[in-house]
């Protein structure tokens, strides 16, 4: 398995607080991969350490086999990304923001912007301060997209849109990542999402990656158990008569099988009782 | 925002009537605006991008940190320029055809605003980057910084403080080339880099990222309080500067009654020479004591930032001496000074001094206004008046010697009299065209002033100004350097063709028309003409 990016005991604290310890986590090129975690776990600041906005306390970063403590702007430049907000110069029109974009990467292509501002309905002659939320996301989509970069990192790219939008987006990410391969990183919260477009999930809880690895995996994993644990398996939580545990698959019968919300909020919510 | 109007609109009458041309009047809004809006400048391309996420979206750009901070201070750096530039151009431009505009004055102007404004910039960009404690830095620097500057920058030293560079220019060095200002600006505009650099670059904007991040009301709290007691605790250090006076550290030349202190070694001969000629001058006038000069080379410290501090003692005066210049007449001119430092009295504040020059009173009752007649040696009554005698004497002398040189200067004093005021001082500039500042279309323009020496002095009166008033000023006949008295006779003409001025053969007078209320208020004048 080839991986196109990769993270080496990564950490960073703000102040006292340390928001991300000893992070390893694996994005195998080609893949879809969800970045799930609760609110605070650390994912944004994840993704913009793994596009160098912030740099890291420590630990190493590896792209496409090449091991940096931060990404420079020669990284960036392979990278497609969306932040969670999108800020732009709001005084500028939609196609001078592209050229503006465009004018940093090697590998803009004008006539692909073009294209995915016309499929995403986003009219190019406008003011970007004139855009609503929804709009504002699609473009910064579409540019993230025009570079055809070979990575994406997206932060929660569904975040307060609309369904209609929100399917146009997971539609478009579907596309470039069968159509032409590209490896995608991208938080979320809707489960659905992950669902629906990913192959591989990566649970972030108190800054360390719970549980990585293909989307069926995760679900296997955890059970809903009324009587004694096998040998082996973690409680996550204990809710009335039942527990909910994780543990490897071959430990589990086929009962108390649960879905893939119900193991991340078991996850999420894990008291850690024994 | 009236009031605001209000106080901008009365500062501007100020700026009119204090500034003698537009162009003095455009560099002085750009001195006292122009850091403001560089504050602005930077404040809109950094932190108003940092708080409002905008920053984020260009660090996600494959750009290295160093280049967007060298973008961010071009920008700024060409914001800035164009607005001053068209500011100072187009004024040059009026003022060029209104009152005339010398190429290298505009050039010296450009070379100082340039340097002015590029040092505020870094220092800006500098601040800017400090995130919510930039307001903190502000604050000290401002408020704290210019009241610790008075008592604890002395000179020469006080040259390095920040203000200096970049804010007393306006006042002092206005006419000066701006080359010493270079070294002071470049070591801030060079501090203030190092700070945005630091912020911005030093481990991946770690710095940059803190300070900007939302602070609590903890925090914001925590600033007041710091800023607060910084207010509170620089009057316990005002008070605590250890000396107000950096002269008083230099050796003083050896004299039983003249103390000469010498910055540097090249004036060092000057001042053997100034104390020989002062202990003559003790044993033939008997002074006891004169006072104290600091003799500072004008070729390396050409600037006023080697005066004396504010609050500084008044025992130790500086004087910027040329050393380029015949040695004969440097000591002269200290030795002038020195006499007129005598006359205005600073020596009788050494604690302890017995005296000074004998029979000032009487000089005082002849010579009404000369000095301050509360001043302690005023009510002295010891001896006859001879300091007079020694002023007058050089004084002549120096006329015979250098007529020229002396004439020169005769109009110079005369441009800075304060007894002039402003609209003779404005008129003089304009001499060469001809055109009074004060005249109006309701006013005849006056022509200059003819004078012919017959049995004395006889002015010339053209018919246009048989209803003007003639002024003039006669030299103090007590100093020991040109000084015009302090009110002009005032002469009226009355319809005569000429007019007989009663003053002595050899007496330097300047006489002008004038045509004013009677309240000091001229309302046109010609210019003087000095005989």
């Amino acid at each position: 398995m080839t991986l196109a990016l990769q993270t080496r005991g990564l950490r960073k604290r703000f102040g006292r607080r340390v928001v991300i310890d000893d992070l390893d986590l694996e994005v195998p090129e080609g893949a879809v991969m969800g970045f799930l975690g609760r609110n605070g776990a650390g994912k944004t600041t994840t993704l913009r350490m793994l596009l160098g906005i912030i740099a890291p306390d420590g630990g190493e970063i590896v792209y496409q086999g090449k091991a940096v403590r931060r990404a420079g702007a020669k990284e960036r430049q392979s990278i497609g990304y969306v932040s969670q907000q999108q800020h732009f110069h709001p005084w500028m029109k939609v196609r001078s923001l592209g050229w503006f974009v465009g004018s940093f990467y090697p590998t803009w292509d004008s006539a692909r912007f073009s294209d995915l501002l016309k499929r995403l309905a986003v009219e190019p002659t406008q003011r970007v301060g004139a855009l609503s939320g929804g709009t504002r996301m699609k473009l910064a989509l579409a540019l993230a997209l025009a570079h055809a970069p070979p990575l994406l990192l997206l932060d929660e790219p569904t975040a307060g849109v609309d369904p209609v939008t929100r399917r146009e987006i997971l539609d478009l990410l579907r596309a470039v990542s069968r159509e032409e391969g590209r490896t995608v990183l991208f938080s979320t919260h809707h489960i659905s999402e992950i669902e629906a477009i990913s192959d591989r999930v990566a649970v972030l809880h108190e800054g360390r990656i719970f549980w990585q690895g293909e989307l069926d995996g995760l679900a296997a994993r955890v059970r809903k158990v009324e009587g004694e644990l096998p040998q082996g398996a973690r409680v996550l939580t204990r809710e009335g008569a039942h527990t909910l545990a994780f543990a490897e698959p071959e430990l589990w019968g086929d009962e108390g099988r649960v879905s893939l919300e119900e193991a991340f909020v078991a996850i999420a919510r894990q008291d850690g009782a024994p | 925002m009236l009031l605001v109007f209000l106080l901008f609109t009365s500062w501007l009458l100020v700026l009119q009537r204090e500034l003698p041309t537009l162009i003095s009047a455009c560099s002085a809004i750009l001195y006292y605006f122009g850091p403001l809006y560089i504050i602005f400048v930077n404040e809109r391309l950094v932190a108003h991008d940092a708080l409002d996420g905008t920053g984020e979206f260009l660090a996600a750009l494959p750009i290295s940190p160093w280049k967007r901070l060298l973008v961010g201070f071009c920008v700024g750096l060409l914001v800035v320029g164009v607005v001053f530039e068209a500011m100072l151009l187009s004024t040059a431009l009026i003022a060029s055809r209104r009152e005339g505009l010398p190429l290298l004055w505009l050039l010296q102007i450009h070379a100082q605003i340039g340097l002015y404004t590029f040092g505020w910039l870094a220092v800006s960009f500098g601040v800017v980057h400090l995130g919510r404690f930039r307001w903190l830095v502000w604050w000290l620097f401002f408020v704290v910084g210019l009241e610790l500057e008075g008592t604890w920058l002395t000179a020469p030293f006080r040259r390095w403080y920040w203000t200096a560079p970049l804010a007393d220019p306006l006042e002092f060095a206005r006419s000066l080339p701006p080359w010493d200002s270079v070294v002071p600006v470049a070591a801030w505009a060079a501090l203030g880099l190092t700070v945005a650099v630091v912020s911005r670059v030093f481990r991946g904007g770690m710095v940059f990222d803190a300070v900007y991040r939302p602070s609590s009301a903890q925090q914001r709290a925590t600033l007041v309080i710091v800023a607060v007691l910084a207010l509170g605790v620089v009057p316990a250090f005002v008070g605590l500067a250890p000396t107000p006076d950096t002269w008083r550290t230099v050796a003083p030349i050896p004299s039983p009654t003249a103390r000469v202190k010498v910055v540097g070694t090249e004036l060092e001969p000057v001042a053997a020479e100034v104390v020989a000629a002062l202990e003559v001058l003790s044993q033939t006038y008997r002074v006891d004591r004169w006072a104290d000069v600091v003799l500072v080379s004008a070729k390396r410290n050409h600037d006023p930032f080697v005066r004396k501090s504010r609050g500084a003692s008044p025992l130790s005066p500086v004087l910027l001496v040329d050393p380029r210049g015949p040695r004969e007449r440097l000591v002269r001119e200290v030795v002038q000074q020195v006499l007129h430092l005598q006359l205005e009295g600073h020596a009788p504040d050494l604690p302890g001094a017995l005296v000074i020059v004998q029979g000032l009173p009487r000089l005082d009752d002849a010579t009404p206004g000369l000095g301050d007649v509360s001043h302690p040696w005023a009510s002295r009554s010891v001896g006859p008046d001879e300091a007079g005698h020694v002023a007058s004497s050089l004084l002549a002398r120096w006329r015979a010697e250098q007529p020229e040189v002396f004439q020169q200067t005769l109009h110079q004093v005369l441009n800075l009299h304060p007894g002039v005021g402003v609209s003779g001082r404005l008129r003089l500039q304009r001499a060469t065209s001809g055109v009074p500042v004060g005249t109006t279309e309701a006013l005849p323009t006056l022509p200059g002033v003819v004078l012919e020496e017959r049995l004395g002095l006889v002015v010339d009166v053209p018919a246009e100004a048989s209803a003007a008033v003639l002024e003039v000023l006669e030299l103090e006949p007590l100093q020991p350097l040109p000084r015009w008295s302090d009110r002009g006779r005032m002469v009226p003409v009355d319809g005569r063709a000429s007019v007989p001025i009663a003053v002595a053969p050899t007496e330097a007078v300047a006489v002008r028309w004038t045509l004013y209320n009677g309240e000091a208020d001229v309302f046109s004048a010609s210019p003087w003409s000095i005989r």
